[in-house]
């Protein structure tokens, strides 16, 4: 057995607290705070926010400047001859900078949450799951073993549940909260299998010992592992075919859909792909097909977008497209500016939430509709402009952050091959149609199919400080790429390091912007020049709309495959109660019967008993004798 | 000579056997428990008489004081059985069954 | 003479020597009236003065060639005369004669125990058996006892009958009444009814009609001392048999005899409506378990030292079934459906027995369980996975009867008739010898490095 070196003494004060402060936060408020007084449950776990978000801070700081980094085993968990699961803490480029972004965006979330959800009679309940979410996010992006990881990939996943299915009263919250898990669950299925058949092969899982060995060895197994890993990414992250969970998810309330499925959560599994690209990256097929079905899901959930009249549910297929995007930039061999998007993405897509929050609490509904808002640029003048940056990054508009993480991206697709460009083109292409379609239907106009928002007004400032600061963020990122190029390499666990983000190139700045132009001018049409336009396509084309509406006939497959393997666990379980049960309730009565019949033999005569003797004896020596 | 004994032996002790199996009487049922004992008795004497022996002649001796005790005790039981007013007959000793 | 007289010393039969004393001392003494409450003491006394002499004995060979005295013989009668003490300690008896009787089956057992040669074995098997079956006879309830008395002394005469002919066939292809090791049919055929003999004390399939009329009739504590004391001492003959020649053909057929044993038993247990007849047939598969045991020891090879875990098996039963046996006299209950609900009558006792119970089920953390864990751990070890097979499937139906009572005990509402029957009509003091049967037997299971304890103790 192998004595682990290292322990909780060489944790650096950053790193405990990152985890000491939301463990702390989470027992005060639910033991003491909740109890006593249920509408301050939020104090104790914004401060932590705040110290998570120094913390986190902090810590990318001494790695972009000191070039500083963590992979420290702290201690057994299960320990067997040679083979060791431990936890412990890593601390590199990649879990740093996402760690920041995380801190930052979600600790503003919390913030903006204590004003969203003040009227709510379970807010104590909901901050309670919603730190629990970042305590377990927190874990997942510091862990530094695959079994560590899939402890708080599956943390994650539970605390989405408990808060998509938050106002558990209504049916469709219920069932979109289950589905999420079960979906999860089979990618997870894919994560756990992973990470068993490394501890088979390697004894351990943890990043530092496995990625090394397998750069320099041949092992049989790990391309399946490689597949299994994307599988699970798959699940988590929203790609086709497991990505049907994350539009229905949008039943939680606006900040659980601002963090978890938009910047954080579903990010996860890129974050993972991110992690394990050294694995990846040896198996022959396997980027190819991560590009593709990335490229695949990007288009098709943008084209879905441009489709879809709630707001919320456009943001989430505008977010499975992105998260497109970035595994379409991993599946290139593109891992720092995969990883970049996912960061700026985390900003502005968190805003657009936000902001499409404020409008629905503005309107005081869960979610509002296209129908019901139109010309709000007046009425909601500050979430208007933070929309519109935000809109503008996502969009690919130079020089605001999105453009930066997609240029990249679209860089690597240029250099690839016409169906990567013609990828890249399409993303462009759509991803600003539905953005700017959404920007001109909400703040200009009204059309005269829409109703205006009456009675709207701006949001409270502990909702608009909040998505003022995402914001600033938006803006500044796209300033911080060849910092962010810096930091990605360190601790990169293989000494073959990755390229940093692509330097300026006219020539993919002439094709970004021009595609995104091309998106924003069909936008302008539809809006401006045929305000009924998108109205109107509905009733002349039902059966095009039926098809958007199904996902192109996605969720019916899923539906139908569901009552497939229902019908199979009844089998199983018919099987289980008729034979199993069966057998086992008719082994007692046999038994019984036999014992019955036994009695029989002891007559109660001495002859026989003796006769019984003999006959044995005799029955002894010819076996004997044999 | 050897087959003889033997067959001496084994047909006294299948005798003994019998009477034990197909008798009713206890008291006969003792006869042929005594009958088993002697059989063997005569195999040994037979074969320390082959071996030159002595130790197992004295043997002998002490299990012929074995068999007597045993039916010593044997008898006193049927003797209860007898007290107790019932036939000496295994007939009457079939109440523990099952 | 001289010369067999100076070469012998019979240190190493101290505590038989003290037994027989004891037992010349009871009969011969008569009973006067006043001294008639010491009799009591004289039993547990002869006893326990046993085991201590026992424990102080070292292994020897006397008389050379009828006595041996090695580390199994030493081990066992620990074993015997720990498990008499119960039984001593609560014999019930209107004169000096069960106490004689009980220390004249204890001093054969002894004898059987250091047996040096063949003839040794069958007069130490006579010796223990005959005060047995009157000891039988004398039960408080008549014509069932007397019944018995008459099944154990048929049956046992026929076993000890097998035994002497087998015996003779092994004495004719050896030459020799010493333990040797002898080869061709004849001495396998001998020792096939030699093992018969032994097999038949034991209580093993099918040979055991005996066993669950005496045990059900005869009073609780002596059913217990048989259960224990006698099965110890007649294991160790088996094993003394199947040591002689542990390639033989007998040796071949001991595990499956002792795997259909221990099913049979259990299976017949199941239905069984009388609590001592149902302890009877879990004894019958506990000996099955035991018979096993040993058939895997000689395929090994019969070293004493390994025979550690039949050790642990006894030791583990002589407080099961003690205690069982205890509960049953303290309580007076005699039908299965007396015991519905007991646990809202008499809740310690209720709780002792179903410790005990859980204990012959072979629960963990239980000695029972530790047992039997051992057991089947030498059987696969001797490569015998059929008779594992069996004493498995008969250590899984004998679940159904043990958890069966437990289950009647706690969860089951008792018979309005039975509410209003008065607590138990047992003393105090065999409450506690019944705890301090329970205790070991549930705390045992703890202890695993009792069993290299008993290896060196076993060992010459």
């Amino acid at each position: 057995m192998q004595r682990i070196p290292g322990g909780f003494a060489f944790l650096p004060w950053p790193v405990i607290l990152l985890f000491a402060a939301p463990v702390a936060a989470l027992l005060v408020s639910f033991f003491i705070v909740r109890p006593a007084r249920p509408r301050w449950t939020h104090v104790p776990i914004l401060a932590s926010c705040a110290v998570i978000a120094a913390c986190a801070i902090w810590i990318l700081s001494l790695v972009l400047f000191q070039n500083w980094g963590l992979d420290l085993p702290l201690g057994g968990w299960m320990v067997a001859g040679d083979w060791l699961v431990s936890y412990g803490v890593r601390v590199d480029g990649l879990s740093a900078s996402v760690l920041a972004m995380v801190s930052i965006v979600g600790g503003l979330i919390h913030v903006y949450a204590s004003g969203y959800m003040a009227e709510d009679p379970g807010f104590a309940r909901f901050f309670l799951a919603f730190h629990l979410f970042f305590l377990a996010m927190i874990g997942l992006l510091l862990s530094n073993s695959y079994i560590q990881l899939y402890l708080f990939w599956e943390l994650v996943g539970f605390a989405s549940y408990l808060l998509i299915g938050f106002w558990w009263q209504k049916k469709t919250a219920r069932r979109a909260a289950l589905q999420a898990i079960l979906t999860n669950r089979l990618g997870d299925f894919g994560l756990f299998l992973a990470a068993l058949i490394l501890l088979a092969v390697f004894h351990n899982t943890r990043f530092a010992l496995i990625f090394p060995a397998i750069v320099n060895g041949h092992y049989a197994l790990v391309s399946l592992v490689g597949f299994l890993l994307f599988w699970a990414a798959t699940a988590k992250s929203a790609q086709f075919p497991l990505y049907f969970w994350l539009p229905d998810a949008m039943e939680g309330p606006t900040p659980v859909s601002a963090l978890m499925h938009a910047a954080t959560m579903v990010t996860a599994g890129v974050f993972l792909l991110a992690r394990s690209w050294p694995l990846i990256s040896t198996v022959p097929v396997l980027p190819d097909l991560i590009a593709v079905v990335g490229a695949f899901t990007a288009i098709a959930a943008g084209i879905v977008a441009c489709a879809k009249k709630d707001l919320k549910r456009i943001l989430a297929y505008s977010t499975v497209s992105h998260l497109g995007i970035m595994v379409f930039g991993l599946g290139l061999g593109e891992v720092a500016p995969a990883v970049y998007h996912l960061i700026t993405h985390g900003f502005f897509k968190a805003v657009l939430f936000l902001c499409a929050g404020n409008i629905a609490h503005g309107l005081h509904q869960p979610t509002a509709d296209l129908d019901q808002v139109g010309g709000l640029r007046k009425k909601m003048p500050f979430t208007f402009v933070c929309f519109t940056v935000a809109a503008l990054s996502l969009g690919g508009i130079w020089p605001f952050a999105g453009y930066f993480s997609k240029d990249a991206i679209l860089d690597a697709a240029l250099h690839r091959g016409p169906w990567a460009i013609v990828a890249g083109v399409l993303i462009g292409v759509t991803s600003a149609l539905y953005i700017f379609r959404m920007l001109f239907l909400t703040f200009f106009g009204p059309s005269p199919r829409q109703k205006g928002g009456e009675h709207i007004h701006e949001a409270e400032p502990v909702m608009a400080v909040p998505v003022g600061f995402i914001t600033l963020g938006t803006l500044l990122g796209g300033l911080l790429g060849h910092s962010f190029s810096t930091v990605i390499k360190s601790g990169w666990p293989v000494a073959q390091p990755i390229a940093a983000l692509p330097e300026f190139s006219w020539s993919t700045f002439a094709v970004g912007m021009s595609a995104a132009a091309v998106g924003a001018g069909i936008a302008w049409v539809i809006a401006f020049v045929n305000p009924s336009f998108d109205w109107e396509w509905r009733t002349k084309y039902p059966a095009l709309e039926s098809a958007l509406n199904s996902d192109f006939g996605w969720k019916p497959f899923v539906r139908l495959a569901t009552a497939g393997v229902v019908a199979l666990a009844n089998a199983a379980g018919f099987f289980d109660h008729a034979v199993v049960d069966g057998a086992v309730e008719g082994a007692p009565r046999v038994a019984g019967a036999a014992g019955e019949q036994g009695r029989r033999l002891a007559t109660g005569r001495i002859n026989d008993y003796v006769w019984w003797m003999l006959a044995g004896a005799a029955v002894l020596l010819l076996a004997v004798m044999r | 000579m050897t087959w003889a004994v033997w067959a001496v032996t084994g047909f006294l002790f299948a005798c003994g056997a019998a009477m034990i199996v197909l008798r009713r009487q206890l008291l006969a049922m003792l006869m042929g428990l005594e009958l088993m004992i002697s059989a063997v008795n005569i195999a040994l004497v037979y074969y320390c008489s082959r071996y030159a022996d002595g130790e197992t002649l004295a043997s002998v001796l002490l299990i012929i004081a074995i068999a007597a005790a045993e039916a010593v005790v044997g008898l006193s039981l049927i003797l209860k059985v007898y007290e107790a007013g019932r036939e000496v007959e295994t007939e009457s000793l079939q109440e523990l069954k099952g | 003479m001289a010369q067999f007289l100076a070469q012998t010393s019979l240190s190493g039969l101290a505590p038989e020597l003290a037994l027989a004393a004891l037992v010349c001392a009871t009969l011969m003494a008569g009973l006067p009236a006043s001294g008639r409450r010491y009799w009591k003491l004289i039993g547990p006394l002869g006893a326990l003065c046993a085991f201590a002499l026992a424990l102080t004995t070292v292994p020897a060979v006397e008389a050379p060639g009828l006595i041996r005295v090695d580390g199994l013989s030493i081990g066992w009668q620990l074993l015997i005369f720990l498990a008499a003490v119960p039984f001593a300690l609560l014999l019930r008896g209107e004169d000096e004669v069960p106490t004689a009787l009980m220390l004249g089956s204890l001093l054969g057992m002894g004898l059987l125990a250091s047996a040096g040669n063949l003839l040794m074995l069958f007069i130490g098997l006579e010796f223990m058996s005959l005060p047995a079956y009157l000891l039988v006879a004398r039960g408080a309830r008549r014509a069932p006892a007397r019944e018995a008395a008459m099944k154990y002394f048929f049956a046992g005469g026929t076993g000890g009958s097998l035994f002497l002919f087998g015996l003779a066939l092994y004495y004719a292809a050896g030459r020799t009444l010493a333990f040797s090791a002898s080869t061709g049919p004849m001495a396998e055929a001998g020792l096939a009814l030699m093992g018969v003999g032994a097999l038949f004390k034991v209580g093993a399939f099918p040979f055991h009609f005996w066993l669950p009329d005496v045990y059900e009739s005869a009073d609780p504590e002596l059913a217990g001392f048989l259960s224990t004391s006698m099965k110890a001492a007649a294991v160790l003959l088996l094993m003394r048999v199947a040591a002689l020649s542990p390639h033989s053909g007998f040796v071949r057929c001991l595990p499956w005899v002792g795997g259909v044993t221990a099913l049979f038993g259990a299976l017949l247990a199941l239905r069984q409506q009388r609590l001592q007849r149902l302890l009877a047939y879990s004894s019958i598969s506990h000996a099955g378990n035991v018979i096993l045991g040993v058939g895997a020891w000689a395929a090994l090879g019969a070293v004493p030292g390994e025979a550690s875990s039949i050790y642990y098996y006894l030791a583990a039963y002589l407080f099961m079934s003690n205690g069982a046996f205890l509960f049953l006299r303290q309580t007076g209950l005699r039908e299965r459906c007396e015991v519905t609900g007991l646990s809202r009558r008499d809740a310690p006792g209720a709780l002792l027995f179903a410790v005990l119970l859980l204990a012959l089920g072979g629960i963990p953390p239980t000695a029972g369980f530790l047992a039997k864990l051992l057991i089947f751990w030498e059987a696969i070890k001797a490569a015998a996975y059929g008779p594992v097979i069996l004493a498995g499937a008969a250590a899984l139906a004998s679940l159904g009867y043990y958890l069966g009572l437990v289950r009647q005990m706690y969860l089951d509402e008792p018979l309005p008739a039975q509410a209003a029957a008065p607590a138990r009509p047992g003393d105090r003091f065999g409450s506690i010898i019944l705890a301090a049967c329970a205790a070991p037997a549930a705390v045992l299971g703890l202890a695993p490095w009792l069993i290299g304890v008993f290896s060196r103790l076993l060992s010459p």
